[in-house]
């Protein structure tokens, strides 16, 4: 061993940590080397200095009020971050997912309840019937007769029942200038009178017309044919007043009659 | 120092995730001393060791989940967080004391020895004392090995783990260190023995 071999082990030769067949050439090498000797000796001391220093500072710690003050912050940390306090409260989520999720059945079991959940909503939504927009026309509506606007019908009174079908034809033409009908307000009732065939609407003389916008109802009633004439409309000397007919009678948003057709 | 089972650092880790004060209690005691001596033996100061053990420690509770027990045990873990922590604050006072930040070519112990401070004399003359300031002096990355390797009796395994560098790179930066201190206590001794003061060597090499 030379003089470089030898300052290669004198750390591990002070420390203790040289196998034994470097330290039996070391030594050897320090018997005959007085540079080297004076190095290990130099070393030694320092090693012993340091091992001195090392205990005596085994009593250093940190003092008691670093812990108080931890314990302090460890309660204040942990009651916000369970208080949901925002970053610590993250930290916390994070925490108890990885816990939870650590292994692969808690993984396969979160898969099934998502794809659970998300077939239960897709058969929600299929069997949900169909929302019906507030303002949109019943079915009834569309398929009832359009009752004419009353400033047609005004001009169209009939004077004998006999006449309707010119009348009809009437009301049909001016019909067609006249401002489409709107759909009945929320004090409307239209009902479906879908049996029989009926004439047009007559507005009933003496009405004082028909203002859509107040509201209306359409009644279909059995009367006697006597009863027409309190209504106001002709009725003719053939055949027996006790016939009953069967009318629809327009209803103005005071409850008073309108207009009327007849039902055959 | 010791090395406990990972097993048990995992447990107490995961009881303090979970808010166990005890549990945080418990492994600040086990730990705290060494913390505390590391950061006073790398500052000389105090009340900085005091500040960085609170800080290593008010880091592991609030960042418990970055520590991963496959990438080192938790002592070195903490041991890397004081060491950041030591350094941050010499590198903020560095220009504050000159004994703060040693070098190699020995500026450091030129000012220790030129204070004229005739309490910081008698002091010095205390047992242990020179020694201390030996290392206090030395250029950090010295220091750090000479505090792990000797002061805390690590090997140079674990003490580059800590570090974050090579087992050769802290090997060689042990015996710079060493050669370094053993270098200026010698010169030390000469000049007190200039002075006849011979009464001294013994204490300040035997401490």
């Amino acid at each position: 061993m030379n003089c470089q071999d030898f300052d290669a082990i004198l750390l591990d030769l002070v420390r203790g940590e040289a196998a034994s067949s470097a330290r039996e050439e070391g030594r050897a090498h320090g018997a005959a080397c007085a540079r080297c000797a004076a190095l290990l000796s130099e070393q030694r001391r320092l090693s012993l200095g340091l091992k001195a220093l090392a205990s005596r500072a085994d009593e250093d710690q940190a003092p008691q009020q670093v812990e108080l003050a931890l314990r302090a912050e460890f309660c204040r940390y942990h009651a916000q971050a369970l208080g949901l306090g925002a970053p610590e409260r993250q930290d916390v989520i994070l925490e108890l997912a990885s816990r939870i999720f650590k292994n692969r059945w808690a993984w396969a079991l979160a898969a099934i309840v998502i794809v659970a959940a998300a077939g239960g909503m897709a058969a929600k939504l299929l069997m949900k019937p169909r929302a019906t927009p507030l303002t949109q026309t019943p079915p009834q509506w569309a398929a009832q007769p359009r009752a004419p606007h009353p400033a047609v019908g005004a001009a169209v009174l009939p004077q004998r029942l006999g006449e309707h079908p010119t009348t009809q034809e009437a009301v049909r033409r001016r019909d067609s200038h006249a401002p489409a009908l709107v759909p009945p307000r929320s004090t409307a009732r239209a009902q479906n009178f879908s049996s029989g065939r009926a004439t047009s609407f007559y507005l009933l003389p003496y009405s004082s017309g028909l203002d859509l916008d107040e509201g209306w109802e359409i009644v279909r009633l059995n009367m006697p044919v006597s009863a027409l004439a309190s209504l106001g409309v002709p009725v003719v000397d053939e055949g027996p007043l006790t016939q009953y007919v069967t009318a629809d009678v327009v209803l103005g948003g005071d409850g008073m009659a309108r207009a009327i057709r007849f039902v055959h | 120092m010791t090395d406990p089972n990972a097993g048990g650092e995992t447990e107490l880790l995961r009881k303090i995730r979970a808010g166990d004060e005890e549990a945080f209690i418990r492994l600040y005691r086990e730990r705290q001393a060494s913390i505390y001596r590391f950061a006073l033996q790398m500052s000389g100061s105090p009340s900085l060791a005091e500040d960085v053990t609170q800080e290593v420690f008010l880091t592991l509770m609030r960042e418990a989940r970055k520590f991963d027990p496959r990438r080192g045990p938790l002592a070195a873990y903490l041991y890397g967080i004081a060491r950041n922590l030591v350094a941050d604050h010499l590198r903020q006072t560095r220009w504050e004391s000159g004994l703060a930040q040693g070098d190699e070519e020995g500026e450091g112990w030129a000012r220790l020895k030129a204070s004229g401070d005739p309490l910081a004399d008698m002091t010095r003359r205390e047992a242990g004392e020179a020694l201390r300031q030996a290392i206090l002096v030395l250029p950090r990355h010295y220091r750090e090995v000479v505090v792990l390797c000797e002061l805390h009796e690590m090997d140079c395994a674990r003490a580059a783990k800590i570090l974050g560098c090579a087992v050769g790179t802290v090997r060689s930066r042990l015996c710079r260190a060493r050669g370094l201190l053993a270098k200026r206590l010698g010169a030390q001794e000469k000049e007190l023995a200039g002075e006849g003061v011979q009464d001294l060597k013994a204490t300040r090499w035997a401490l």
